[in-house]
């Protein structure tokens, strides 16, 4: 914590390195917090991009109540989530049909070769859930919002979280644990 | 499996469940075997969706410096004037530095000859001494912009200008982590005990030297450390990937290409597996987490496994493991786990 004060007063005083530190200590992770909710890495990389870009704007008015990682990645959870809102996906309407998955036997082999099995079937699993489900699901998951945050956050009812968790949990359980399902 | 009790064991996941609720969710479970059995699968499910994240094979593909490039790009004309107080480090050699860092763990093993030798000058005040005492890894960040990762255990003892030498010399005791900024003119040295140390040509490595008897062992990331074991022996001059080990009472380097860099997962948190024999990536979750586990189906031995493992925990790591192989996980002690009957993973066609 003492060190990453320092950064923060060095970054205040417009020193690069100190911008640099954090951008070694935090930027994959930004990236990869963001990519829970939009599964694009170009896209992701210039969301985490704007919020450092943000941050050396902003350097000299910085005010952060908590750690300056968890500002940091909450500042690109919160780029990823208006991303997805004005990029108006399906996120606010009410659609409840899940995706067809592509068959991708025949595509994306050196995809498959590179990536291992659990995490290819938990990437199914996760991105063939509606977007609306999904993005509720990972804001719990990963983020550790409360129902009452969630609903805030996207502009929906605690009643929706409550049924769209219930849903992504279902889901997942029917293709995480196929031979286990019994209902 | 009902919906509503699907919601209530979200909530006590999340930890949002109030009392009451906790008391209807634990009489609903305590109804039949199949409602217990449910409740466990849904909480599998959220164990195992907790690994949900940027897949390795992209995350590999991140290139820091390029990045960062990118957004200097855009910071534009608002760079400012390099500070004050670090006149010698402007932006501009700042650069160039970064881009050339590389790592290194290294591991030693002269505890009283590094005590013996170091204590004398221990009082100088020209010294600091770091020791991590408590915390699984500790960041330093030295005054050339080098980072050192203290692993539990490790004492590190430096002048903190490193006082105006040509030389950039810290003393290490126990393991730790290094990357360190490259700076061609002033080499960055590692001494580990009298006439035994490591230098740094440009890299990242770990250095572990932890008890009397214990080897010491240097383990490349990046770039390239010359290793000199003591005033006699040749030195030698590792690459990325390679492994030395000096062993207690020999004078010569033992130099391997590990097939992982797990050894260093204390330090990055990261476990990674490529067609692993079994025996083996369970012997480094083993040491990882400091834990025993017994693997009761001979015919699993030599199975080859390949997962990666961002910060885990060993219950996640080894679920994901038993599910591979379909074996059975047991938790038979609190660091004791047993896994039984599977089968190796089917090729795929």
């Amino acid at each position: 914590m003492a060190l990453e004060n320092s950064w923060i007063e060095a970054l205040r005083k417009g020193d690069e390195r100190a911008l640099r530190a954090l951008f070694d200590q935090y930027y994959r992770m930004m990236v990869g917090d963001a990519y829970r909710l939009v599964p694009d890495l170009a896209v992701c990389k210039d969301l985490a991009q704007d919020v450092f870009l943000e941050l050396w704007r902003k350097r000299e008015t910085l005010d952060i109540q908590t750690s300056i990682g968890a500002y940091l990645r909450r500042a690109a959870v919160n780029r990823a989530l208006n991303y997805l809102k004005s990029n108006r996906r399906l996120i606010f309407e009410e659609e409840d049909a899940f995706p067809q998955i592509p068959d991708d036997t025949a595509q994306d082999d050196d995809r498959r070769e590179a990536q291992d099995q659990l995490e290819n079937r938990l990437h199914q699993a996760i991105e063939a859930l509606p977007e609306k489900c999904r993005v509720v699901f990972i804001l719990s998951r990963f983020e550790h919002l409360s129902h009452k945050e969630i609903a805030e956050q996207l502009g929906i009812s605690t009643k929706t979280i409550e049924n769209q968790i219930t849903k992504a949990m279902k889901h997942l359980r029917e293709t995480l644990m196929p031979n286990d399902f019994r209902f | 499996m009902n919906d509503d009790f699907i919601a209530l064991l979200h909530k006590q996941l999340a930890g949002e469940i109030t009392p009451s609720e906790l008391g209807q969710l634990k009489a609903w479970r305590r109804q039949s075997p199949t409602n217990e059995q449910a409740a466990q699968a849904y909480e599998a499910v959220w164990e195992q969706a907790g690994h949900y994240g940027l897949p390795t094979f992209l995350e590999s593909t991140i290139d820091l410096d390029a990045d960062f490039a990118a957004l200097q790009g855009r910071l534009g004309t608002e760079t400012p004037q390099p500070m004050a107080a670090a006149p010698t480090l402007t932006v501009r050699r700042f650069r160039p530095a970064l881009q050339a860092a590389a790592a290194v763990a290294l591991l030693v093993s002269a505890y009283w000859g590094w005590r013996q030798w170091v204590s004398p000058q221990a009082t100088a005040p020209a010294f600091v001494e770091r020791h991590n005492a408590s915390t699984p890894k500790q960041l330093l960040v030295l005054a050339d912009g080098s980072r050192v990762w203290l692993r539990e255990g490790a004492h590190l003892r430096y002048a903190p200008d490193f006082g105006r030498n040509q030389t950039r010399t810290v003393s290490l005791q126990g393991e730790a982590y290094f990357e360190v900024a490259h700076d061609p003119a002033r080499p960055f040295r590692v001494a580990l005990a009298t006439d035994c140390y490591v230098e740094v040509l440009g890299t990242e490595f770990g250095i572990s030297a932890t008890a009397p008897d214990a080897p010491t062992t240097v383990l490349v990331r990046s770039g390239k450390v010359r290793f000199v074991p003591n005033a006699v022996s040749e030195a030698a001059v590792l690459t990325a990937g390679k492994k030395a080990v000096l062993l207690p009472n020999e004078q010569i380097l033992r130099i391997s290409e590990p097939s992982n860099l797990n050894e260093l997962a204390w330090q990055s948190g990261r476990l990674e597996f490529f067609k692993t024999p079994l025996t083996q990536a369970l012997a480094d979750i083993e040491r990882h987490y400091g834990v025993q586990i017994a693997l009761h189906n001979p015919a699993l031995r030599d199975c080859p496994y390949t997962a990666a493992f961002n910060p885990s925990t060993v219950d996640a790591t080894l679920e994901t493991l038993a599910s591979v192989f379909h074996c059975t996980l047991e938790k038979t002690g609190p660091t004791q786990f047993r896994l039984t009957g599977g089968q190796c993973e089917r090729k795929r066609d």
